[in-house]
């Protein structure tokens, strides 16, 4: 698994390429949790080259959002271009209810 | 160590691959790998290939996570098995093994997925997530057989 960070004006986009799972993980909560606590709260996950995710994955981006909804003002954490098997896992979680989806990175980034 | 193959009071279980690996978590993509690639040859398609390395990799994290003390190096053993049952079909049958204090399914609570942001707890997604892709699970307690965790899956002609 491969995590790339860009600094936009009002977010930050974070592309994660290939498999979040039990042992990859803990990485991209580290990258999450290290943006949140350097001031980012508004973030883009690109998921478009995400080929797996799982539970431990999905447990990073949920505690993700909660903390930059805790902080105040609030921030958000948006979900782009996340592949159909992947979507399927968000929404038999209730994922589908507590993430925003967008179809392209640049109007996730834009809706900051 | 154990049987090739038994027959069950409903049908015949043929054990396809078995491997023990030590329970850390580097290993936990391993078995998933093992798992798919054998998973694949038995038919599977792309789908439901993927909802069987949810449930193995949530499985074995569970053993590499909870199953042994932090100083100890514990061992899991992960097979494989084909389950025909006869009325019901062929299932594809996985099952983690650990000889340390074992992962209960019965202890972890169900998380709320209807559940406001507010409201939501961390726990319990992945296990939540294998019996929803999984037709059937079934765990069993015995440190010195070894625990359990049996995952079953049917096999469908059409994925």
């Amino acid at each position: 698994m491969e995590i790339k960070t860009e600094a936009m004006k009002r977010c930050e986009v974070v592309t994660v390429s290939g498999r979040i799972d039990s042992a990859t993980a803990p990485e991209l909560e580290k990258v999450l949790l290290g943006l949140i606590q350097s001031g980012q709260k508004n973030i883009v996950v690109n998921l478009s080259d995400t080929e797996f995710i799982s539970s431990a994955g999905l447990k990073a981006l949920l505690s993700a959002l909660m903390k930059v909804r805790k902080s105040v003002p609030a921030g958000d954490v948006v979900i782009a271009e996340i592949p159909s098997q992947l979507k399927e896992s968000f929404d038999l979680v209730g994922f589908d209810r507590l993430f925003k989806f967008h179809d392209n990175t640049l109007r996730a980034v834009g809706s900051f | 160590m154990d049987e090739q193959s038994r027959s069950t009071s409903n049908g015949s279980l043929a054990l396809l691959v078995e491997y023990k690996l030590k329970a850390v978590m580097e290993n936990v993509p391993v078995a998933t790998k093992c798992v798919a690639r054998v998973a694949q040859e038995v038919g599977f398609g792309e789908h439901a290939l993927y909802q069987i390395e949810l449930a193995i990799d949530e499985a074995c994290a569970n053993v590499v996570e909870h199953a042994y003390p932090a100083q100890q190096e514990g061992e899991m053993e992960v097979s494989c098995y084909l389950d025909d049952r006869p009325g019901l079909g062929r299932a594809f049958v996985i099952r983690v093994r650990d000889w340390g204090t074992g992962f209960d399914p019965a202890a972890v609570e169900r998380p709320d997925v209807d559940a406001p942001l507010e409201d939501r707890g961390l726990g319990g997604l992945g296990l939540f997530l294998v019996k929803q892709v999984m037709d059937q699970i079934k765990f069993r307690f015995d440190p010195q057989r070894g625990n359990e965790l049996l995952m079953f899956k049917r096999l469908e002609l059409a994925e």
